[in-house]
């Protein structure tokens, strides 16, 4: 009954491009003052799981449209309550042993 | 002999004439009295004939001209001439003369009378019929508006729900924005009209479940323009039972309107929930010009349980909010006040929900913990991609907000796979179980 541009305050963009639907997300242990009651739903969610939920996934956990929790999402991750485990730049796959892996599927196919 | 024959000659004659004269003398003398007798008479004849010319050529036609103006007929009387002082005559006639005055007066009299009954009969009749019809006119005026109201609620609340559901479907940022921007027309029409289903006597469709407070009032937030400038204070206010939920969203939404409308678009609006023994407040704080005391006292009056005006009567550019918040409070039981100037010399508004129509909501966290066993569930199948993801887990090094990032573990790659997986579920189910 609470309209979803209630809950993101009349935003309909999120703050951050690099984060979409399929953006896993990880809770941190901040600290910082949390901005409204539908923040803590989801930050309430990631904490729950022991690990990282997609974007998607926490949507269809509170039951909102993807894109109004998009925008708490981003919200979250700009006062530092969740995280991106994509942000870690080094622990991801080299782009040559990604191109190797291609090429050896492409031969099998 | 000759002399006393001569003598009596002369004598007798002179005699004769001396007698006759005596006689012609009181002949004449009765003579002229008869004649002024009948001089009086003739002039009293005519004296009389004059009066009753008089009484019937002008005096019965003034008393009669005189009775049909009612209250007139003073003054108009006959006044017999000298001539007939003193004899019956005009005695009759002045009578005859008072006599038709007062026929006629009293004529008038009873005609007044039956006249006037006649008049506050037709006139009680008519204010009868007035009476009726306008009533009719009212209960067909407020049914209208009902019936039309009503239909236009059920459109809005449809089109409401396509959105909800666009809204599932489309993550785009364009779609998402666009439908946005409707929701938001269609949440202020749906507070219009919503607001004539009320004044018409309607009720409203929906029925909500038991909500908290907070969301009432979000929920009723999402019914105005530029509700951005509405704060909620933090608190863990009580929840509201199912069958107020619907019009407390409706009275705070008017209320939280009437305050958005009545301050500047800067300013903010402040709630603020306050818990007492016998209830709970939701206390609406602007910071407009106020509302002058006339318009106060009849906003009080009305929220009080004063007449309330029908739909037919609030004029071109109606005040609905206050009617429509007093008819909830009379029908659900809990009140409205208002108070101007408030600290910031605009108005406060209050809500009070007594505690029959609160409750404590028990499956409030209930969303996260049923979700927890869900996410954690795909870690028992994971499928080779999501293998692939696991050393992304050394989160702690990612440059976060203040606060460093609980560390990150398998079970991450595990919920990235009940992501991907529930958008693509057929094929993922072949691909896991190989």
């Amino acid at each position: 009954m609470v309209r979803p541009f209630v809950r993101t305050n009349g935003r309909t963009r999120p703050t951050r491009a690099d984060i979409r639907l399929e953006s896993l997300v990880l809770a941190a242990t901040g600290s910082a003052q949390l901005p409204g009651p539908d923040h803590r739903r989801v930050l309430a969610l990631a904490r729950s799981v022991r690990g990282g939920l997609a974007v998607a996934d926490i949507a269809a956990g509170l039951k909102l449209p993807p894109s109004t929790v998009l925008i708490l999402v981003c919200d979250l991750m700009d006062s530092g309550h969740l995280g991106s485990p994509v942000n870690a730049r080094e622990n991801q796959p080299d782009i040559d042993i990604l191109r190797e892996v291609l090429r050896g599927l492409q031969a099998k196919v | 002999m000759s002399t006393f024959i001569e003598a009596a000659a002369v004598t007798v004659p002179t005699m004769l004439a001396l007698a006759g004269g005596v006689t012609a003398w009181h002949l004449s003398v009765r003579l002229g009295k008869a004649r002024d007798s009948a001089e009086l008479l003739a002039r009293q004849l005519r004296a009389t004939e004059v009066s009753l010319g008089e009484v019937a050529g002008h005096v019965i036609p003034a008393l009669r001209a005189a009775a049909v103006y009612p209250g007139g007929g003073h003054g108009v009387g006959f006044t017999p001439p000298l001539e007939l002082a003193g004899i019956p005559v005009a005695d009759k006639v002045q009578a005859v003369v008072a006599s038709v005055d007062q026929a006629l007066r009293q004529v008038q009299y009873d005609g007044q009378i039956a006249t006037r009954q006649a008049v506050s009969e037709i006139q009680e009749a008519a204010d009868v019929k007035a009476a009726e019809a306008r009533s009719t006119a009212d209960q067909a005026a407020q049914a209208a508006v009902r019936a039309f109201a009503t239909s236009l609620v059920g459109s809005a609340a449809r089109v409401s729900q396509q959105i909800s559901e666009g809204m599932r479907r489309h993550a785009d940022d364009d779609a998402y924005a666009t439908l946005v921007t409707i929701d938001r027309l269609v949440q202020q029409l749906l507070l219009a009209a919503q607001n004539y289903v009320i004044l018409g006597g309607g009720k409203l469709p929906r029925r909500w479940p038991e909500t908290s407070l907070t969301d009432v009032i979000r929920a009723a937030m999402g019914h105005l323009n530029g509700f951005e400038r509405i704060t909620v204070e933090e608190s863990d206010p009580p929840a509201v039972v199912n069958r107020a939920v619907g019009p407390a969203v409706h009275t705070l939404a008017v209320l939280l309107d009437n305050a958005l409308r009545n301050s500047p678009a800067p300013s903010e609006v402040r709630v603020r929930v306050l818990s007492g023994h016998h209830g709970t407040t939701v206390q609406i704080d602007d910071r407009g010009l106020g509302i002058n005391s006339e318009t106060l006292h009849d906003a009080r009056r009305l929220l009080a349980g004063g007449q309330l005006q029908a739909v037919t009567q609030l004029g071109a550019h109606p005040r609905t909010g206050f009617a429509v918040a007093a008819i909830h409070s009379r029908n659900y039981g809990f009140s409205v006040e208002l108070e101007s100037p408030n600290v910031y010399h605009g108005t406060r508004a209050e809500l009070w929900l007594p505690n029959a129509l609160l409750t404590t909501l028990t499956q409030a966290p209930a969303a996260p913990a049923e979700r927890a066993p869900a996410a954690s569930e795909p870690a028992t199948t994971p499928s080779g991609l999501t293998v692939r993801q696991r050393p992304t887990a050394t989160a702690p090094q990612r440059a976060a907000g203040p606060a460093p990032a609980r560390p990150g573990n398998l079970m991450a790659a595990a919920a990235w796979a009940a992501g991907t997986r529930r958008s693509r579920q057929s094929t993922t189910s072949t691909e896991g179980s190989s």
